[in-house]
C-alpha cells in the first residue's frame, strides 16, 4: 500500500456502533446495510482516518499508541476500502482539472464521486462535462433554462440554435428573461447570460429557424450530444428531422419540452438503438391515441392564451438536466436505467411514467441492436 | 360576457354517447353523456363572439337549457373565465400565469381574486441558496409583487454551480443584493425587501408589524429541521401558511411539507411524528463521528426542489387551489426518478396546534 495515500470515510456512508462490538454502515446512496464485528482497535484506527493524514501517519498512530502492527493496519483499510466505507482522497497530481475549477465544481465533484466511487472519478466526471459540446434546439422556457444549467455545471462547450425574440409574456416562462432584453434575439441575450455565469464557458449562436431544407447534419456531427425543445413550426417536427440525423451518427439526444398538453413532461433521454427513438414515440401515440381526435377549436387566438408557470419549466428543465448530466459524465450505466418520457402533475405533484417500449419495426432504429449497428 | 371555450380545452367525442373535456393543463378529463351532436355543435360556437341568444336561435335550442349547460361547463373550468382581461393586472406581462390558473377558478370573478391574491401577497423567503434563489425568482416571474429576501450570506464562487441569479462579477456580493437586482430585472415594480441577516431562533420578532402571507423556509444551517421549527413556531403564532424548502440527503432529495396554521399537520406534529419512527436505543447505539465530512450537492437536483416548492407557493397564495403537500413529505430519488409521498397526520397531543397546544385556534 501506497504510504502517502490518504483515505477518507466516504461521505455517503453513515457509521453506527453498536454495543461496542458491532459497526454497522449504512449506505445512504443504495440503501444498504452492513454489519461487521469489529475489536477497539479497528474503532480507533476508523476515528483517525480524517481526509487528511497518510497511511503511514496512520500506521505511526496506530502503532505507538494502540500497539497495532502496520501489516494488521493494511490489512483492516483493505477491508473497509473492498466494502466501501472508506476511499481515497484525490490529490490532484495527475493535473485532470485546473485547481481553480476543482474549487469552483467541489460540491458537484463530491456528488459524483459518491455516484462513482472514487474522488479521482469525480473529477473525470466533471472534466467530461468540461470537454462536452451540446446542441441545444430551442431556447425558450426549457430550452434557455436547460442552457443555463448545463453551464452552471460545467458543461464547457455549448451552442445556441433559436430564431425568435425575447417578448414581454416571457417574463413568466423563461429564467434569463431580462426586461431590457424585449424585442432582442434570445440566442443573443442567452449566450450573454450563460458567459456571465462561466466566462469560460464557449458559447456559439445561430439565429436561425428550422425549416425543410435547413441543414443541421453536419451541426449535429460537431456534438457529443443534442437536445431539442424547438416547437416552431411544432415539435414534432423538429424532434424528429433532428432524431433521424441523431440516430444514423449514434449521437445521444434530449427531446425536452415543448409540448403544450403536457407542460410539466419530463421528456427523453433518445440513446439510439438502445431506448425508443423520437418514431417509436410516434408509433405509440399512434397507437395508443387511435380515435381520439379533438375538434378544432373554435377560439381563433387560443395559441396566445396558453397557460404555463415557470416552475413547470423549471421541473422540465431540472428533469432533464439530471438526465443528461448522468449520462454526459457517466454517473450511471444509462443504458440500464433509462426512463421514457413521464408527466408531472402540478394538481397533485405527482410522477408517472408512460408506457413506451423501443418499436422492434421502427423505420429508422428498429431491427438493429447497438452491438450490430 | 360571451360563452368562450377555455383555450386550453380540447373537445373530444370518444364514442357515439360521450363527449370528453380534456383540459390539456392540468391532464383532467370531463365526460358528459349526449344523446347526439347537438350539444358538440353548440360547444363549437362559444368562440367567444356570439351570445347565448344567438347560439339558441341558430340551434332551435330553449335558452334555458342552453344556459343550464354553460353554468354547468363554468363550474367545471371548461368555459374560459378570464375575459374581461383588463380587469386583470399586468395582463399581457402574466398571461400565461393568469390562463393556468384559470383553470382551478369557477368563475371571472373567481380568477381576477386569485390572481388579486396572487399579486398583493408578501412572501418571505429565507435563505437564498440551492433551492431559495431559485424561488425567489419564480415567485417574481409569477407575479408576486412583494418579495422579502433574507440571508447574510455573500456569494462565492462555489455557489454559481446550483444557485440561480449570480455571476462572477457578484463574488464577494451579498445574496440580497444581487438578487435585489435580478429580481427588478423581470419587473422594476416588484417591492423587494432585504434582510441581509442569517435565521436564528429570535430574528423573525423583526417581521412582527409586517403583513406576511407565506413564508418559505429554505434555511439549512444549523440544520434543516431545526430553522424548520424557529420558522414554524413563528408562523404557527402569526397563522402564515409556511412551506419547508428541502434539503437533500445525496441521492435522495425531501419534498418538504406545507403548512397552514389551524388546517393542517405543523411542523411540530411532523417532527413528534419523525422522532418516533426514527427512534433508536440510544444508550447501545452511538453514531460515530466524522470529521471534515463533505456535502456534494448537485445543481438540477435542488432547482427541481425549487420547481415544487414554487407551484405550491402559487396555490397557497391564490387562496384557492389546494395545495398538494399538507400533511405529507416527500422525496424524490435520483437513481430510479420517482417520487414517494409519506403521509403525516396532524395530532391531538401536539404542543402547537393540539387540543390543548398554544397555538390552538379552533
Amino acid at each position: 500500500m501506497n504510504e502517502a495515500i490518504i483515505f477518507k470515510i466516504k461521505d455517503s456512508v453513515d457509521l453506527f456502533l453498536s454495543n461496542e462490538t458491532y459497526l454497522m454502515a449504512y449506505y445512504m446512496n443504495t440503501r444498504q446495510r452492513k454489519s461487521f464485528k469489529v475489536n477497539r482497535e479497528t474503532i480507533h484506527l476508523l476515528e483517525i482516518i480524517d481526509g487528511e493524514r497518510n497511511v503511514s501517519e496512520i500506521k505511526t498512530i496506530m502503532n505507538t499508541k494502540y500497539n497495532v502492527s502496520s501489516k494488521l493496519v493494511e490489512k483492516v483499510l483493505e477491508v473497509m476500502l473492498i466494502n466501501r466505507i472508506i476511499t481515497e482522497v484525490y490529490n490532484g497530481s495527475d493535473n485532470i482539472m485546473s485547481k481553480k475549477d476543482q474549487k469552483r465544481y467541489a460540491r458537484q465533484i463530491n456528488y459524483f464521486s459518491e455516484f462513482l466511487g472514487s474522488e479521482k472519478e469525480g473529477v473525470i466526471a466533471q472534466k467530461k462535462l468540461y470537454d462536452a459540446r451540446v446542441i441545444i434546439f430551442g431556447v425558450g422556457a426549457v430550452g434557455g433554462d436547460i442552457a443555463i444549467e448545463l453551464a452552471m455545471a460545467g458543461v464547457g462547450n455549448i451552442v445556441l440554435f433559436d430564431f425568435d425574440e425575447v417578448e414581454e409574456s416571457d417574463i413568466s416562462r423563461h429564467m434569463y428573461y431580462k426586461k431590457k432584453y424585449i424585442g432582442m434575439k434570445k440566442v443573443e441575450v442567452l449566450a450573454r447570460e450563460l458567459q456571465k455565469i462561466n466566462s469560460e464557458l464557449k458559447v456559439e449562436i445561430i439565429c436561425e429557424s428550422m425549416k425543410p431544407e435547413s441543414d443541421v447534419e453536419k451541426l449535429i456531427l460537431s456534438a457529443n450530444f443534442v437536445v431539442n425543445t424547438m416547437d416552431e413550426p411544432y415539435i414534432g417536427y423538429t424532434s424528429s428531422k433532428i432524431s433521424r440525423i441523431c440516430v444514423k451518427h449514434k449521437t445521444s439526444h434530449y427531446i425536452a419540452g415543448g409540448f403544450d398538453a403536457h407542460l410539466a413532461s419530463t421528456g427523453e433521454l433518445i440513446i439510439p438503438y438502445v431506448t425508443p427513438c423520437v418514431e417509436c414515440y410516434v408509433s405509440h401515440f399512434k397507437e395508443t391515441l387511435k380515435g381520439w381526435k379533438p375538434q378544432k377549436h373554435p377560439v381563433k387566438t387560443r395559441y396566445k392564451e396558453i397557460g404555463g408557470l415557470a416552475t413547470l419549466s423549471l421541473f422540465s428543465t431540472s428533469y432533464a438536466c439530471i438526465e443528461i448530466i448522468k449520462y454526459i459524465a457517466g454517473l450511471v450505466l444509462m443504458e440500464n436505467s433509462y426512463k421514457v418520457r413521464g408527466e408531472f402533475l402540478f394538481q397533485d405533484m405527482s410522477l408517472t411514467y408512460l408506457n413506451v417500449k423501443k418499436n422492434s419495426n421502427c423505420p429508422i432504429c428498429g431491427g438493429v441492436s447497438i452491438n450490430e449497428s | 360576457m360571451n360563452p368562450k371555450l377555455n383555450s386550453t380545452v380540447s373537445v373530444v367525442k370518444v364514442s357515439e354517447h360521450i363527449l370528453e373535456f380534456f383540459k390539456t393543463n392540468t391532464r383532467q378529463q370531463l365526460h358528459i353523456k349526449v344523446q347526439n351532436d347537438l350539444i358538440m355543435n353548440v360547444i363549437m360556437e362559444l368562440d367567444g363572439t356570439k351570445s347565448l341568444e344567438t347560439i339558441s336561435k341558430e340551434y332551435k335550442v330553449d335558452i334555458q337549457q342552453l344556459s343550464q349547460l354553460i353554468n354547468y361547463l363554468r363550474k367545471n373550468g371548461i368555459l374560459d373565465n378570464v375575459e374581461n382581461k383588463d380587469e386583470f393586472e399586468s395582463y399581457e406581462s402574466y398571461r400565461r400565469v393568469i390562463h393556468f390558473i384559470a383553470e382551478y377558478s369557477s368563475s371571472h370573478e373567481e380568477l381576477v381574486r386569485m390572481w388579486e391574491n396572487i399579486r398583493n401577497s408578501t412572501v418571505l423567503v429565507i435563505g437564498l441558496g440551492a433551492v431559495g434563489s431559485w424561488v425567489a425568482c419564480n415567485l417574481a416571474q409569477s407575479g408576486v409583487k412583494n418579495i422579502i429576501l433574507m440571508d447574510g450570506d455573500t456569494v462565492d464562487i462555489t455557489n454559481l454551480h446550483r444557485q440561480f441569479g449570480y455571476t462572477e462579477a457578484d463574488i464577494g456580493i451579498k445574496k440580497t443584493d444581487v438578487l435585489e437586482k435580478r429580481i427588478l430585472e423581470y419587473d422594476e415594480n416588484i417591492n423587494v425587501e432585504k434582510a441581509d441577516i442569517y435565521l436564528k431562533q429570535e430574528t423573525l420578532k423583526r417581521f412582527n408589524d409586517r403583513k406576511i402571507d407565506l413564508i418559505i423556509n429554505c434555511a439549512d444551517k444549523p440544520t434543516v429541521d431545526e430553522t424548520s421549527l424557529w420558522v414554524g413556531e413563528y408562523a404557527m403564532e402569526r397563522k402564515i401558511p409556511h412551506i419547508v424548502g428541502g434539503g437533500y440527503n445525496l441521492h435522495l432529495s425531501l419534498i418538504g411539507q406545507t403548512v397552514l396554521p389551524g388546517k393542517t399537520a405543523c411542523m411540530k406534529c411532523f417532527q413528534k411524528t419523525l422522532e418516533e419512527e426514527n427512534k433508536i436505543d440510544s444508550t447501545k447505539v452511538k453514531k460515530l463521528v466524522v470529521k471534515n465530512r463533505k456535502v456534494g450537492s448537485f445543481g438540477p437536483m435542488c432547482s427541481m426542489i425549487a420547481s415544487m416548492v414554487g407551484m405550491e407557493a402559487i396555490k397557497v397564495l391564490s387562496k384557492v387551489i389546494t395545495p398538494s403537500n399538507i400533511n405529507r413529505r416527500g422525496e424524490f430519488d435520483i437513481y430510479n426518478m420517482n417520487i414517494q409521498y409519506k403521509k403525516y397526520e396532524r395530532r391531538e397531543d401536539c404542543e402547537w396546534c393540539g387540543t390543548k397546544g398554544k397555538y390552538n385556534c379552533s
